[in-house]
């Protein structure tokens, strides 16, 4: 082993990594806002019927 | 009267966010498929890594730099020919007519995304094995010279797909840039034949299918693009996920409708 391909392999490993890591907190971002929204909404409407 | 019917729009507006919402988080949520694809990509990630670098044998001029070809070539593939591939024929069905589907725009976009990352690595890596067989980093030689290109086009049509417009003004854009694009692609294929390069010709598979190294190193290699194929195919399922809540999203405006309902009497 040399330290070009060592290199080689940490470069492509974190790389593929990150950019997979970036992908599952962009897509849990979004459904966590998603969820909190549906939750707000739920409660929005459960007040509505009271009122009437 | 008038207070109560639009009380009921207003609910029924709401209880049709709220099952929007519903089925857009389940079609995000896991699935076998996502799991098929993630266990698939750590598996043989992990084996190609472990063949690689200690299993397979020293190659008798390269010595272990041979071990970049387990890398260099299932990335190049990944990037030009699946991630790419994938992006020209989704382009494609967007611009014909009978398969027009603002689908096909998303699947492009987010496979442009994850081939300009697999293209990027081509790069790298390849620039560490010239570094070692050749004695540079860089140097003007066409294949080379060609893949910076096709770089830069990528990533030139990430920065388009992000130009204001209407979505369907948007897709046409984005569709005719990808075109553009992958001209490069059978220009980069065939470089190596068209001009005297440096970068070595197909080698490792002669056209006849006759495998010129060792059954080790051709499994390895044949390993790593089963690897990046499985990585490339997770990433699309998450990325046109991440494309589908964004316009959910934006779509119903979240927040601007919760505003509205409470500012109700």
């Amino acid at each position: 082993m040399n330290a070009y391909v060592v290199a080689g392999y940490t470069i492509a490993i974190v790389s593929i990594a990150g950019y997979s890591m970036n992908l599952i907190f962009r897509r849990k971002a979004l459904r966590n806002r998603l969820q909190k929204a549906k939750l707000e909404l739920e409660r929005i409407s459960k007040d509505n019927r009271n009122d009437n | 009267m008038t207070s109560i019917l639009e009380t009921e729009n207003s609910d029924n507006q709401t209880q049709k966010e709220i099952t929007l919402i519903e089925n857009i988080l389940k079609k995000t949520g896991p699935s076998y498929t996502k799991y098929i694809l993630g266990i698939g990509s750590v598996l043989t990630a992990c084996l190609t890594i472990w063949l690689g670098l200690f299993i397979t044998p020293k190659d008798e001029h390269l010595g272990n730099t041979v071990r970049l070809l387990y890398v260099h070539p299932p990335v190049a593939w990944a990037a030009l020919y699946l991630a790419f591939g994938t992006t020209t024929l989704a382009s494609l069905l967007w611009l014909w007519p009978k398969t027009r589907s603002y689908f096909w725009d998303k699947i492009a976009g987010a496979s442009a995304e994850i081939g300009v990352l697999y293209l990027a690595l081509t790069l790298v890596t390849g620039s560490i094995w010239g570094r070692t067989t050749w004695g540079v980093w860089w140097t003007w030689d066409a294949r080379l010279t060609l893949t910076a290109v096709l770089l830069v086009l990528y990533i030139a049509y990430l920065a388009i797909r992000q130009l204001d417009g209407s979505d369907k003004t948007k897709a046409n854009r984005n569709a005719i840039t990808a075109l553009f694009a992958a001209i490069d692609v059978p220009i980069v294929h065939f470089s190596v034949l068209w001009w005297n390069t440096l970068h070595q010709t197909a080698s490792v598979l002669t056209p006849g299918l006759h495998l010129t190294v060792p059954l080790s190193m051709g499994l390895t290699m044949g390993l790593g693009f089963l690897c990046t194929t499985l990585i490339w195919g997770w990433m699309m399922k998450v990325r046109y996920d991440i494309e589908l809540l964004k316009v959910v999203d934006s779509e119903i405006e979240l927040q601007r409708a919760i505003m509205q309902r409470r500012n109700e009497p």
